[in-house]
């Protein structure tokens, strides 16, 4: 009597276990981001494993390069179309949040239905503003000079070390020119397009790019431009760097063309979560060095930053399945071995810690050098003002009239300052 | 670009006469005669006319939602500040103004799309009538030719082309492979050189000749034999003949040809965004482009379509000189449109 029961008591279960699977709601959630062909595979098999996990969940990618995404994302915000997880830049997190766009995530946090305990303190201040959290990070990031040894060891140039400056730099790049006939590097990929290796050389003199009030200009020194852009121009001229003419024609999304990859360049820039993708384009390891500094600097000018962020729409339907897949996203050690820092290092200790033993040659050599940035770095607040973009592309064009010869630095310096704080005064 | 130009062929059918379908299209615009039209219609032209508006409804529809409720909106959104989040906040002439007064790259982008114009439209129209007179012969495989010589146009407005055009003139591109191997030449950024640049992007516009072309032999066939064997009695040589028969019959055509390509050619984006993005320093920032970067990096769409309207204005001004200097060259045979 006994076991019939056991028996009829376990069908029960059976039947209303599948028919709960078979009641669950279907669920389709739109994911939006951007970056190249390692991260979508990487991430299409992440959404592969979530949607075992849940099969009631449909996940529909939607992935670009970095310019059209931003694009395609405002034409959506203006649609009232966005996708219900999107993977967001932090500089453009508080304006999308003023126009209640973004879902907030606190409450989530507060309940543990996105688990967040094992979460550094400082990384997720970034993804708060007006002190709720819009945004979860994908991972720790920090710029990085990235360069060839093999090409160094043939040229009989010592390689960076930590303390490098950049009158290193510039005998280095001259030596590699002379000895090997290639470029030291082309000056868009030296410099990140310009800004932020001005900013980084900006900070190495206790000045920085805005005012606190991002009013106006954050240097009063207009010799600062004068002699950073003067290295660069003199290395033009001297053919060590590739002059614009050559640097433009590299597409900018695609690894395989970089000068690095083709072994036409010797030296780059990049943020350090790309370092995987660039060298498995390069078919050959590259290392990391820091940025180099100035003489008696007054701080360290690099600075660790997330990489980018996992925010949800306000218009989702079904935001408790979005703040689950963040959760998985984060704290999940199978997706992060799939993952594997494509998108920086994962914020959890947890994740790190149990990621190690599979971690590869080039994601040790990334989280190396995040430890190392860690050690050579000082604070910074990642916020920008809203001209920062139109800031952004009057210095690119500035800095290529002054490539092209058109214009000296003293006089590229002072249109700078004028352009520029008009553009914030507005 | 290229759904126009196809339309252009295809709304102008080579069995036309073309200085007569000019006329009739000028006078079914002028309004008045549109009015009498209206009032003086009975019933079965009323039926007739449901059936034409049933027909037409599929284009009608398109029309709406595709350009009329868009233009209306995007004069509506001039006038505003509209980020493309926020609702949009009327400003009243604010963009305007800044436009005219205090935006200088503007003006630069205007004069970079004046240039365009003024020198690529000419070229494409000289090479145009060029082709259109060598195939309008009697010859063996004149009809092969034809097609091969029109095929650029009906790539030419393709991002493919333009992808091709960026790396045909690179600098290890195949021109400068050409040059190197006649012996002159060197590495040049024929692309990213901003002395070449907006050549680059001229050439393909020049290239992409054939619906004119097309057009040109159209009108070529439709010119009287009987004007050429005159003058041939007359002991006229090929080129008096060209310069004084050729010319003044096909002006209709010329006129309408040399219309319609200024017109587009204002309107070029594509070659500028995909070949050039606009560089080296700008150079290329056709005014095209320029709305696009404001409406879709900047995120200020009221601003843009200021700047679209006032394209439309500037382009709407040079079609109207175009039609008041007309009448001083254009010929008709007939005399009524003008």
């Amino acid at each position: 009597m006994k076991k019939i029961f056991l028996i009829v008591w376990l069908v029960m279960m059976i039947i209303l276990s599948i028919s709960v699977i078979n009641f669950a709601e279907e669920v389709t959630l739109r994911f939006a981001w951007w970056g190249g062909q390692v991260r979508a595979e990487r991430t299409l098999k992440v959404i592969e494993l979530f949607e075992e996990k849940y099969p009631n969940v449909k996940i529909e990618p939607e992935f670009l390069g970095w310019g059209e995404y931003w694009q395609k994302l405002s034409i959506q915000a203006a649609g009232k179309n966005l996708p219900d997880l999107i993977q967001q830049e932090v500089k453009y997190i508080g304006k999308y949040e003023e126009e209640g766009l973004l879902l907030n995530l606190s409450p989530y946090v507060e309940d543990n239905r996105l688990n967040l305990t094992d979460v550094d303190e400082i990384v997720f201040t970034m993804g708060t503003y007006n002190k709720k959290l819009y945004g979860v990070s994908l991972g720790g990031n920090a710029a990085s000079f990235i360069y060839d040894p093999e090409l160094f060891k043939k040229a009989g140039v010592e390689e960076p070390t930590p303390d490098w400056t950049w009158e290193d730099f510039i005998e280095k790049s001259k030596k590699i020119h002379k000895a090997l006939g290639i470029y030291a590097g082309d000056f868009n990929d030296l410099m990140f397009n310009n800004i932020m290796g001005f900013s980084i050389y900006l900070r190495q003199h206790g000045a920085k790019l805005y005012d606190d009030s991002f009013k106006k200009l954050g240097y009063e020194d207009d010799s600062l431009f004068v002699n950073f852009f003067t290295m660069f121009v003199d290395l033009t001229k001297g053919g060590v760097i590739a002059p614009p003419e050559v640097s433009l024609e590299i597409n900018q999304s695609a690894f395989g063309d970089y000068l690095i990859t083709k072994k036409e360049g010797a030296m780059m820039t990049l943020s350090s979560n790309m370092n995987i993708a660039l060298t498995m384009a390069a078919e050959r390891p590259l290392s990391f060095a820091l940025f180099p500094n100035t003489k008696d600097q007054v701080q360290y000018g690099l600075y660790l930053r997330p990489s980018m962020y996992l925010v949800v729409a306000e218009n989702c339907k079904y935001p408790e399945w979005a703040v689950k897949f963040i959760d998985f996203f984060t704290n999940d050690i199978e997706a992060n071995k799939i993952l594997l820092a494509d998108r920086g290092v994962p914020i959890s200790s947890k994740v790190r810690e149990g990621l190690i033993p599979y971690l590869g040659d080039l994601e040790i050599q990334t989280f190396d050098y995040l430890d190392l940035v860690a050690k050579h770095s000082s604070p910074f607040q990642y916020y920008f003002p809203p001209a920062n973009d139109m800031v952004l592309d009057s210095l690119i064009l500035i800095v290529g009239r002054m490539l092209y010869f058109e214009i000296t630095p003293e006089k590229a310096a002072k249109e700078f300052r004028e352009t520029t704080n008009k553009l914030l005064a507005e | 670009m290229l759904t126009h130009e196809l339309a252009e062929v295809n709304n102008f059918s080579p069995d036309n006469s073309w200085g007569l379908l000019l006329r009739k299209k000028f006078k079914i615009g002028a309004p008045g005669m549109l009015l009498s039209k209206i009032f003086k219609r009975n019933k079965r032209q009323k039926h007739l006319n449901l059936t034409g508006y049933i027909f037409i409804t599929p284009w009608l529809l398109g029309f709406l939602a595709f350009t009329a409720i868009p233009m209306i909106s995007s004069l509506y959104l001039s006038f505003t500040r509209y980020d493309l989040m926020s609702s949009p906040l009327w400003i009243g002439l604010g963009n305007y103004s800044r436009i005219l007064l205090h935006d200088n790259k503007v003006w630069q982008s205007i004069k970079i799309t004046f240039t365009y114009v003024l020198v690529s439209v000419p070229l494409r129209l000289i090479f145009a009538l060029f082709l259109a007179v060598l195939f309008a012969q009697k010859r063996m495989m004149v009809g092969l030719y034809r097609s091969l010589f029109y095929l650029p146009s009906l790539i030419g407005g393709s991002v493919a082309v333009a992808v091709t055009w960026r790396k045909l003139f690179g600098v290890k591109g195949a021109l400068n492979s050409i040059l190197m191997y006649l012996g002159i030449g060197k590495n040049f950024g024929w692309v990213t050189n901003p002395k070449t640049a907006l050549w680059t992007i001229i050439l393909l516009s020049v290239w992409q000749f054939g619906s004119s072309m097309l057009i040109f032999l159209a009108g070529l066939k439709q010119i009287p034999n009987s004007l050429y064997e005159a003058a041939s009695i007359d002991g006229a040589n090929w080129w008096q003949k060209f310069f004084r028969i050729t010319i003044p019959m096909l002006s209709p055509i010329i006129f309408f040809n040399l219309l319609m390509q200024t017109i587009f050619a204002f309107l070029i984006f594509t070659p500028a965004f995909i070949i050039t993005r606009g560089g080296p320093i700008e150079k290329t920032q056709v005014y095209g482009l320029y709305i696009f970067i404001r409406a879709f990096n900047y995120h200020e769409m009221g601003y843009a379509c200021a700047l679209a309207w006032i394209l439309l204005f500037i382009v709407a001004t040079i079609t109207f000189i175009l039609f008041k200097v007309a009448p001083k060259w254009v010929y008709y045979e007939s005399k009524g449109a003008f």
